[in-house]
């Protein structure tokens, strides 16, 4: 404790020689200055002397006749000095300070949370194309713009939240689990009904109407672009002509029989890398998007794949820098030139099925039956899938009836055809 | 009367105190002031009588109005009239 207050008031070390030390030491003594670590050097006496003694030292030195010399100074009120003498390394320290204040403006890393079926590439198109990049200011990002946009741009993202932590921009999102794989229903406009049409060729395998006017029966089969239901439903007269139509929107289960077609061809040689084993590892440092890389000594593989491994560099949890240090790590490899076997053509195209039929899946149609046909022809192995699946269909389209003052005015269909023959008539 | 009274010597008489720890340290009250001090020996003005304290590498660890602190290899503690 003592030392702490000597060194806030700061002393110093002193060296008194001449006619009578021992009398300096009592006047001292005498006068209410205090001395401490006095030590007997022969010629001279060292000790040490509290900095607000030492002013009053004046009289004393004159009556003892001795002589006081400043040896070294101690404590806060010189620390001044000291620091003068340090100048440059403070400089630097200061500096270093400021750079790294400066440098926190910025966004150094930008992190995306919770998507999956957005992938993270399209996300840092869509990123870069709104401005928001790596080295941006922070000033520049707006949290609320950026999260509108962000759910502007996806549909299937329902949530989102975007923060800046240190010098990382993390932005969370939450996508909607249920795919919305059903169209989005249109709702008519008053006055205009919607049609559901054939969005592809088939047999109707059956058909539940929940309104609309069906147009098409179990059995039938439909061309694409066909009515299924009718979005006009009609108002007879009491002699059977139609008085006016009450327009609505068609909506119905309807299950279609229909094809599909999948064909895939393989060339029957392919050319395959074979790594030999040898490997290159090239330490390296990234500032910013400019590559430090170490020269490359030795001679050079003929062909060869480059996986770079890279870490980026952060103070504590979340002051990431625009330093990156890493490998790049070259493998040699040659390629070799290979006949597939029959086997592995089959291996090969199963997969390709078998990814086919997950994408049907995907949209709802079931496979009933699948008829496979492998050939070879001129080197190459030629695959030719049909399908046959039952799938939902029926398109939204707005209604082709329309009202007039006068009469009705049809379109081209049957059904619309007749209504107007009986118009006429 | 001071025995009669009990009452402390070294306030009504002046006489100095010495606490000595060991042979290293010295711990002296009530005294005048510093006659002589080399590293062997060191003689102090007492009200009454002198102090010489002799040894080897003695220094002041602190010097005050009251008291005194002594630090060394200390060999003899000697009164002198």
């Amino acid at each position: 404790m003592i030392q702490i207050i000597r060194y806030i008031k700061g002393y110093l070390a002193i060296r008194v020689f001449g006619f009578s030390p021992e009398r300096f030491m009592n006047l001292c003594s005498h006068h209410n200055i205090f001395l401490w670590d006095v030590e007997n050097h022969g010629d001279y006496y060292a000790m040490k002397i509290s900095l607000k003694g030492f002013y009053r030292l004046r009289g004393i030195t004159r009556k003892t006749g001795t002589r006081v010399v400043i040896t070294r100074r101690y404590g806060l009120p010189f620390l001044s000095t000291r620091l003068w003498r340090r100048r440059i390394f403070l400089l630097g320290l200061l500096g270093s300070l400021v750079f790294w204040i400066w440098m926190s403006r910025f966004i150094w890393a930008v992190e995306i949370e919770g998507n999956y079926y957005v992938t993270t590439d399209v996300f840092e198109d869509f990123l870069s194309r709104s401005g928001i990049e790596v080295g941006m200011k922070k000033d520049d990002v707006q949290i609320e713009g950026l999260e509108k946009a962000i759910r502007t741009q996806f549909d299937i993202v329902t949530w989102t939240s975007a923060q800046i932590d240190g010098t990382r921009l993390l932005i969370r999102v939450k996508e909607n689990d249920l795919i919305m794989a059903e169209d989005k229903e249109t709702d008519g406009i008053s006055g205009e009904g919607m049609d559901l049409v054939a969005g592809k060729e088939g047999e109707i395998v059956s058909i539940v109407t929940r309104s609309g006017v069906p147009k098409v029966t179990a059995g039938m089969t439909v061309a694409r672009g066909d009515i299924l239901v009718e979005g006009g439903v009609p108002i007879m007269n009491e002699d059977g002509t139609v008085k006016r139509y009450d327009f609505c929107v068609a909506d119905a289960d309807i299950m279609l029989r229909c094809l599909y077609n999948l064909k895939e061809e393989i060339g029957e040689k392919h050319e395959e890398k074979k790594y030999s084993g040898n490997e290159k590892k090239y330490p390296f440092l990234m500032l910013g998007t400019k590559k430090i890389k170490m020269p490359d000594f030795g001679k050079k593989y003929e062909m060869y794949d480059v996986v770079e491994e890279k870490t980026q560099l952060r103070l504590f949890e979340n002051y990431y820098l625009p330093v990156y240090f890493g490998r790049d790590i070259v493998r040699e490899y040659a390629l070799e030139e290979k006949v597939y076997t029959r086997d592995e053509v089959k291996e090969l195209f199963e997969v390709k099925i078998q990814n086919f039929i997950e994408s049907l899946q995907e949209k709802g149609v079931q496979i009933i039956e699948k008829n496979v046909t492998i050939s070879k022809a001129s080197a190459v192995w030629k695959m030719n899938v049909d399908f046959l699946a039952v799938e939902k269909t029926g398109m939204s389209r707005r209604t082709t009836l329309s009202q007039t003052e006068d009469g009705f005015e049809t379109g081209q269909d049957d059904g619309e055809e007749l209504s107007d023959l009986q118009i006429t008539d | 009367m001071v025995e009669s009274l009990k009452l402390p010597k070294d306030s009504l008489l002046g006489a100095s105190i010495i606490t000595l720890t060991g042979n290293t340290d010295a711990f002296v009250e009530n005294y005048k002031g510093i006659l002589e001090y080399t590293s062997t020996v060191i003689l102090l003005q007492g009200k009454t009588c002198k102090i010489e304290i002799c040894g080897k590498r003695l220094t002041i660890v602190y010097y005050t109005n009251e008291d005194m602190k002594i630090n060394g290899w200390i060999e003899s503690v000697r009164y002198l009239s």
